[in-house]
């Protein structure tokens, strides 16, 4: 049996311990199930444990399921996740320069729609305009998704504040938390980042070729994790909560949100996302400084408008806006 | 498009030598296919395909003002070709405040060479060349606000 094959049989191996509800598995049962040796059912044995999972023998070395590890395993994910077709192709990595720019080139080469890229560790985790995104292994969340949405190009951005709203409804799922977005796509907790997005689209002007979805989430950082120069800026999904977050799961919820979210945003624009981020918005009623290149406006923010661009009450009048840099004051 | 000028684009394929023909113009694109039989390589009558007309933005405060469509035939009078933004928003010039342009004044490019980064809401578009030449004029500082349909570079095809 070649070393695919064997991890094969361990998927099929794992899927019957698992549901076995922790009773015990005889290996010759097994191999009589899979047509295959006692031998190669103990060497998927090895390779399951290889993976993290932990598996028992009793005294009569039949097996028993223990528990999955938290681990971003194709297996796991796949593993009771809820979608139709987000996160359903998978390419894990252990460490790589950025999810992005993988799933980019996936997206050329026509890869199935809701392809999820997903790595342990970034070493050139891309924020914003060549702005790092600090991606420590075991305890975040650092995945990229590919889309090929058919709408004009200049709808694009609105995926922008989906995928906010996605987010912010995950993070808020764990517990009552203070979870808020300021426009148009930070997720904060008790005003400290926990998430950054970054959205690449390639199109052509009447056409979206693909957009890739960026997405970074300090899932399982405590306090010292973080260096010191990010301490009095970014925060965790587990200091928010105070419990420790298995991170498989809440990849697996966040997909659920996306694929719901997104499939809405293709059919109605963002009618439902423009609710959702009127209750998160940590921007509504205040006001704001807008810097765009040279010129900065100031304005009071009364709304998210339909194409998702900021509505400012300002001195001229009420303007919208879908760029710029936003501080409050 | 309208009819007038597919005619007037069928026309030109006919009176030429080429086979293929492709106008882009404001989101609607055309295609114009001349068929040739595989035995004595007889030209037909081409065959117009339209592919794929989006349908236009229609919220009443959209900013985007889409242009009359207006097709000239290839045969340009103009010397440059305009690069133009898809969308409203953020114009960067290269892809990290500390790294070098995309490109230069004078540098040649090539078709589908990435020339800058337009933003919106976070969405970052890396704006490619349809066209190969040199940049005679980069029309847009870094970091500067852009309308629909702003022109950001000039390109030289003859460069």
């Amino acid at each position: 049996m070649t070393n695919s094959e064997l991890e094969q049989l361990a998927d099929k191996v794992l899927e019957k311990i698992r549901s076995h509800h922790g009773q015990p598995l005889e290996p010759t049962k097994l191999a009589d199930l899979y047509k295959t040796s006692e031998e190669e059912i103990i060497s998927s044995i090895g390779i399951l444990r290889n993976w993290g999972y932990t598996i028992k023998a009793d005294k009569e070395r039949r097996y028993i399921f223990v528990n999955a590890p938290d681990n971003y395993l194709s297996t796991e994910i796949l593993y009771n996740l809820e979608t139709k077709f987000m996160g359903k192709r998978i390419y894990t990595y252990y460490t790589v320069q950025s999810t992005n720019a993988i799933a980019s080139q996936l997206a050329i080469a026509k890869s199935p729609e809701g392809t999820l890229v997903i790595s342990e560790h970034q070493t050139r985790g891309r924020g914003r305009l060549g702005r790092n995104w600090h991606s420590p292994e075991k305890v975040g969340l650092y995945c990229s998704l590919v889309l090929y949405p058919k709408i004009h190009p200049t709808l694009a951005p609105g995926i922008s504040i989906v995928t906010a709203v996605s987010l912010a409804d995950t993070i808020a799922s764990y517990d009552d938390i203070d979870v808020k977005i300021k426009w148009p796509n930070d997720i904060l907790i008790s005003g400290l980042k926990v998430a950054g997005i970054l959205i690449e689209l390639s199109a052509e002007i009447d056409r979206i070729e693909h957009i890739v979805v960026g997405v970074g989430v300090n899932l399982n950082q405590i306090r010292s994790d973080f260096p010191e120069e990010l301490r009095k800026q970014a925060t965790s999904v587990r200091i928010g909560t105070k419990e420790k977050i298995r991170r498989v799961e809440f990849l697996q919820r966040f997909l659920k949100n996306f694929e719901r979210d997104y499939a809405a945003f293709k059919k109605y624009g963002l009618k439902d996302a423009r609710k959702k981020i009127t209750k998160y918005s940590s921007l509504h009623n205040k006001e704001v400084k807008l810097k765009m290149g040279r010129k900065t406006i100031i304005g009071i923010v009364i709304d998210i408008d339909e194409q998702g661009r900021l509505v400012l009450d300002t001195k001229e009048g009420i303007m919208n806006f879908n760029a710029g840099e936003v501080t409050t004051h | 498009m309208k009819e007038k000028t597919i005619k007037k684009l069928i026309r030109l394929v006919e009176e030429s030598d080429i086979d293929q023909l492709e106008v882009t113009s404001w989101g609607r694109t055309v295609k114009i296919t001349r068929r040739i039989s595989g035995r004595n390589g007889h030209a037909e009558k081409p065959a117009v395909v339209q592919p794929y007309t989006p349908p236009p933005s229609s919220s009443p405060t959209a900013p985007v003002v889409l242009p009359p469509v207006d097709i000239k035939p290839p045969v340009a009078e103009k010397k440059y070709i305009e690069i133009k933004s898809p969308m409203v928003g953020t114009f960067y010039a290269s892809p990290a405040p500390d790294a070098p342009p995309y490109v230069k004044h004078g540098q040649r490019i090539s078709v589908g060479q990435a020339v800058c980064i337009v933003e919106a809401m976070k969405l970052m578009n890396e704006i490619e060349s349809e066209v190969a030449g040199v940049v005679a004029k980069a029309m847009v500082e870094s970091a500067q606000p852009v309308e629909f349909g702003q022109v950001l570079f000039l390109i030289d095809p003859q460069g």
